[in-house]
């Protein structure tokens, strides 16, 4: 034999590649408005083979029970199209019980708090208080407060949610009660609760489901939008933008770090033009703020638990995603794919009641 | 004042009969261009003020810049170089707002030297260019504004490589960009510029994703085909600007032989020393660059001892030291405080301390490029200046010194790259597909095997065909699993008393700072607590000793797995899977030049996994060869050198292998697209896994690249064509154009071109050593 031919070294080459890729480092999401560090952590491996050991289990039974089942036979949902591209969607739906703060409240509470004026810090606050100053609206009258004062009135008139959470944002935290007050000027059914799942911790990997919620009278109706090959990625993206309008706003977790960098991401991998920049109320610092004391840590299973009293079973751990839907993808069996929509279809549900319970809780 | 130096030197018997040869070049007045339209008004106004008249090479790239070409400026680092290509930047980004370029520096350090040119320029004319450092020392806190408002950004290669993922983040600065400047362009060889073209075409398609097609800028020291290579590198027309027209002193440039009576009268490091002296003293600002860090102490340190009066005066440079003390050396060189500086190759980076009156290579750095940045250093405007080479007893040095009209004649080295190495293309087509669809209109771009790769790619399922093209679905990042070069160790601290002095990779901390070993930091010794490989730090106190110290290396390679064997003209020829380790097993305590004393070390061993290919010869050869070279004229002096028959009989042999793996080396390139610098070899009478005479061909690459395995597959013509080149190559005792390697770790010795030959038409003809080899032509 002469020497090695070429298709040798390509396969060759092929398997390097897979070994190294499989001992690379990924990103850590840092759950910060900085959107993924793009600096990676040196040694952090996605291990979360050797983290789960029952994951192995769960993947088997799963492989043994839907084997030769289809996917319209596990996931009731249909083809939904765009411009000559299809992909499918799971529905369902849920009971919610979403009462949200009044208007008007939201609006005395935001006009009671002098800080959102520049130049007012707490003390200061706590001097005009005291003077019988107790509203911005009172500041209207201030010899040095009322240009400023003017100018958030002016907003606060537009009831436009996006240019408020702008303004607060300037002088208090994303913690801030008054950053969610402003979810009251929204029309409820504007809400669209969002959750991705993906194959790696940054946009150079693809989304594989896009899951959307939004009410509709007392319940919650969710659409999941599953990438059944990576082919139909860009139809899912596309399709779940149609689902957000100019009035929308988005609810998430940790989405401000994550799900809504990602899926800027992959828009601009795919050349896809569309709007994400509506109000986005972020759950995971607010929820922080109120139930930090009380739980040992603020993952969303483990608030869910505690105020929801819900149990997850044979759940598919955040770092297993990519490995059950790599399974999938090289069996064909659908068994894989089921603990990854039921875990994010119950991750949008807890988020929807999340943000019920916040108006609750902040009444 | 030069003149007057030499007229010394050639009258003085220490040092005369050493000058083999000064080459002197004319200096030449400026010659100056003109430019309709003129520059805009601030950047003219700021020329003005700093009474700088725009030379013709300076005008020529300008011109061409505005009429849209690409460039590759060739001229010397002194003639303002970085001037003609910032000026036409400046005007660009001035006339369109929203126009953006990229600089891209091979090493952080000169990234950050020309944003102080360029933030100096900023304030000079003030337009406003905001420009930015971008790379893995650039504060979090500051990455976002950089992206969102700098108009230039000077970053590395690296950096780039990880960057391109997050284009979007970038979207105002791709869709704008102008311009690319790629300055020390001929770094970009061999196997590291084979990944500088593929990332450039990665970066080419993110430009026309943003609908932009900026002119690239190539900037290069003397290479024999610059053009060529920046093509090569961008798949782009260049037009080349070499039009020098930089005003220059006379310059001399002395060849430096210690060895012109055949034998060793002073060592190397002090003929350099007392040279150095020499120039220094005659009141020349003088640079000396040695081929090792460690030397560079030593002669500074020793420059110093014999020297008091310019203690002061006479500093050593190491690329290990820490910015502030590189800055204060610097500066020193600038302002004329520091007479006398002895550096590596750190500073023949091309940082900026202007020109100097002297400067003074200790050995010859390996390439034609590299020697002439380096003596390019000296040259001032209006005086004469002066270079000199110093010859080490090298047969390589021996050689240049003695043929003054051949290195005078070499312009530098031909660059050679292969983007579509699959071994380099592979990797990059995997993070093109992380950043873009990989469509139909790019499935030429890494050479006419990308098809195959990307199939390749997908049946791995690290890649996914869709409608729109090969999608990336591995699981981590492409950029991370894909490295740009072989450099993958840790660094080494070294601290004394939990104070940083300075860092260094693992191979040079054991070869310097073992267990036991003197250091020279700033012409200080130190001497070596502890060195622990497991937390990367070396322990050191500070000590007044008289020795030095010089580790014992012993390099063995192995053969780890063999992947394909074959038989070629009567030769075993195997490919597969090689090891090299490097063992610091002691070291000697040395007193000036003189071995005292000797310690044991007990350090892991550096291990070095790669490719190669190697042959072996029956042990009949060694007989064979003696037979037909024993009547040789030159057998009898060397008999009475050695002292037996029997050792010469294993020198000729030893040197006769050891000559035909250079000359394979040097052959190489032509034969595989690669750099010899890419390669490694390692030759032997007798080697432990084979039991025979062997010569062993590998990949200078981590895991290896691909070169020994298509030389492997042209095994029998790239014989042929060695043994002709040293059949017909008119040189009695080996040069070199044959047998002499620039880097060869033994010092090109044991080399016998005459055993080479003989062996080599055996196996260039299969035939089976015996018999007699031909007869030699005119060996008197």
């Amino acid at each position: 034999m002469s020497g090695a031919s070429a298709a040798d070294v390509l396969t060759r080459l092929g398997d390097k590649w897979k070994g190294l890729i499989e001992r690379a480092a990924d990103l850590e999401r840092t759950g910060k408005a900085e959107p993924f560090r793009d600096r990676p952590r040196p040694g952090l491996v996605p291990d979360g083979e050797r983290n789960h050991p029952e994951a192995g289990d769960l993947l088997n039974r799963l492989l043994r029970t839907y084997r030769g089942a289809t996917l319209a036979e596990v996931f009731p949902g249909r083809e939904v199209g765009l411009d000559g591209s299809t992909c499918y969607c799971i529905d369902s739906t849920s009971p919610m019980d979403l009462h949200m703060i009044g208007r008007d409240t939201a609006r005395e509470r935001l006009l009671a708090d002098l800080r959102l004026l520049y130049g007012i810090g707490g003390r200061t606050q706590a001097s005009l208080k005291e003077q019988g100053w107790a509203t911005i609206g009172d500041l209207l009258r201030h010899p040095r407060h009322n240009g400023e004062a003017a100018r958030f009135l002016a907003i606060l008139e537009t009831g436009d949610a996006g240019r408020l959470i702008e303004w607060i944002r300037r002088w208090l935290p994303a913690s801030d009660p008054l950053a969610f007050y402003c979810s009251s000027f929204h029309p409820p059914g504007a809400m669209v609760v969002l959750d991705i799942e993906t194959l790696g911790l940054s946009p150079d990997r693809p989304v594989i489901l896009i899951g959307a919620a939004r009410p509709a009278g007392d319940d919650i109706v969710v659409r999941q939008y599953l990438v059944r090959d990576i082919g139909e990625e860009a139809a899912v993206v596309k399709t779940f933008l149609s689902q957000v309008h100019s009035g929308s706003f988005l609810v998430t977790y940790n989405g401000k770090s994550f799900d809504v960098p990602y899926v800027r991401g992959r828009m601009a991998y795919y050349g896809i033009r569309g709007r994400l920049d509506v109000p986005h109320y972020d759950m995971l610092p607010f929820a922080r703020r109120v139930w930090r004391e009380q739980v040992a840590d603020c993952r969303l299973v483990t608030l869910e638990k505690y105020l929801f009293a819900t149990a997850r079973e044979d759940d598919v751990p955040g770092d297993l995603v990519p490995a059950f839907y790599k399974t999938y993808q090289e069996t064909g069996n659908v068994g894989p794919l089921v603990p990854i929509v039921a875990h994010n279809r119950q991750d949008l549900v807890t988020l929807a009641r999340l943000f019920a319970r916040l108006h609750e809780e902040w009444r | 004042m030069i003149e007057d130096l030499l007229r010394t030197l050639r009258e003085d018997p220490r040092f005369a009969p050493r000058i083999e040869h000064i080459e002197v070049v004319p200096g030449r007045e400026a010659v100056y261009g003109s430019l309709d339209p003129p520059l805009p008004r601030p950047v003219e106004a700021a020329l003005y003020r700093r009474h700088i008249r725009l030379y013709t090479h300076q005008c020529h790239a300008i011109r061409a810049v505005r009429a849209g070409k690409n460039i590759a400026v060739t001229t010397p680092t002194a003639s303002g170089k970085t001037m003609a290509f910032n000026l036409p930047v400046f005007e660009r980004l001035e006339r369109v707002p929203g126009a953006t370029a990229l600089y891209l520096y091979p090493t952080k350090a000169l990234a950050n030297d020309q944003l102080g040119v360029l933030k100096e320029w900023e304030r000079l004319t003030g337009i406003g260019i905001k420009p930015g450092v971008y790379d893995g020392d650039t504060p979090a806190g500051a990455r976002a504004g950089i992206r969102r408002s700098a108009r230039i950004v000077v970053s590395n290669p690296h950096e780039i490589h990880q960057v391109l993922a997050w284009h979007y983040q970038w979207e105002r600065f791709w869709a704008g960009l102008h311009f690319v400047v790629v300055d020390e362009g001929h770094r970009w060889r061999g196997v590291p510029g084979s990944h500088m073209a593929c990332l450039l075409r990665r970066l080419w398609r993110i430009c026309r994703y943003y609908g932009s097609s900026p002119q690239f800028v190539f900037s290069t020291a003397t290479i024999a085909n610059p053009v060529e290579l920046a093509q090569e590198l961008t798949g782009l027309p260049f037009e080349l600007v070499d039009d020098d027209g930089a005003p220059r002193g006379t310059r001399y440039f002395v060849l430096y032989n210690p060895y012109f009576a055949g034998r060793e009268i002073y060592s190397t490091h002090q003929e350099t020393r007392d040279l150095f002296l020499v120039l220094v003293r005659g009141g020349l600002q003088t640079l000396c660059f040695t081929v090792s860090r460690r030397t560079a102490e030593l002669i500074a340190h020793w420059a110093r001892e014999a020297a008091p009066e310019l203690a002061g005066r006479v500093a050593p440079y190491r690329a290990g030291y820490l910015p502030a003390q590189r800055r204060e050396i610097e500066a020193g060189l600038k302002q004329g405080t520091l007479q006398g500086i002895v550096a590596t190759n750190a500073l023949e980076l091309g940082i900026d301390v202007g020109s100097l009156d002297a400067v003074l290579i200790s050995g010859y750095p390996g390439t034609m490029t590299a020697t002439w940045q380096q003596a390019g250093r000296a040259g001032r405007r209006n005086a004469s200046s002066l270079a000199a080479l110093v010859a080490f007893r090298n047969p390589l040095d021996q050689y240049l010194v003695r043929h003054p009209h051949l290195f005078f004649d070499q312009p530098g080295e031909r660059a050679v790259i292969d983007p579509g190495n699959p071994y380099v293309a592979s990797g990059h087509l995997l993070c093109a597909a992380a950043e873009l669809p990989v469509g139909p209109g790019d499935e030429t771009l890494f050479g006419p095997q990308t098809g195959d790769i990307l199939k390749a790619l997908a049946a791995d399922r690290l890649l996914a065909a869709t409608p729109r093209g090969w999608v990336y679905t591995g699981r981590t990042r492409a950029a991370e699993a894909v490295a740009l070069d072989k450099i993958g160790g840790e660094v080494f601290k070294v601290l004394c008393e939990g104070r940083l002095l300075e860092t260094m990779d693992r191979s040079q901390a054991f070869r310097e700072v073992h267990r036991g070993a003197v250091l020279l930091h700033q012409g200080e010794t130190y001497l070596v607590r502890a060195l622990d490989p497991a937390t990367a730090t070396v322990e050191v106190v500070r000590k007044d000793v008289d020795y030095h110290t010089d580790v014992l290396k012993v390099v063995d390679i192995q053969v780890a797995g063999v992947l394909d064997r074959k038989t070629e003209n009567g030769l075993d020829v195997s490919y597969g899977r090689i090891e090299v380790t490097e063992s610091y097993v002691g070291y000697k305590i040395m007193k000036g030049d003189a071995a005292v004393g000797r310690e044991q070390l007990d350090l892991p061993p550096l291990r070095f996994a790669t490719t190669g290919f190697w042959f072996t010869l029956p042990e009949e050869a060694i007989q064979w060869v003696w037979e037909n070279r024993s009547a040789d004229p030159d057998i009898p002096g060397l008999v009475q050198k050695a002292g037996s028959p029997a050792r010469v009989r294993e020198t000729t042999f030893a040197g006769g292998l050891h000559a035909i793996e250079h000359a394979l080396i040097g052959i190489m390139p032509l034969y595989v697209m690669c750099d010899r610098w890419d390669i490694g070899g390692v030759s032997t009478p007798l080697h432990p896994d084979t039991l025979k005479p062997t010569v062993f061909v590998y990949d200078g690459y981590e895991g290896g690249i691909g070169l020994a395995e298509k030389a492997c597959e042209l095994f029998a013509p790239l014989v042929n064509t060695t043994y002709e080149l040293v059949r017909d190559c008119t040189c009695q005792e080996g040069c070199p154009a044959c047998v002499y390697s620039p880097k060869c770790g033994n010092g090109n010795v044991p080399l016998d071109k005459k055993a080479a030959r003989l062996l080599l038409e055996q196996m260039a003809t299969g035939g089976m050593f015996h018999g007699s080899g031909s007869p030699g032509q005119g060996l008197a």
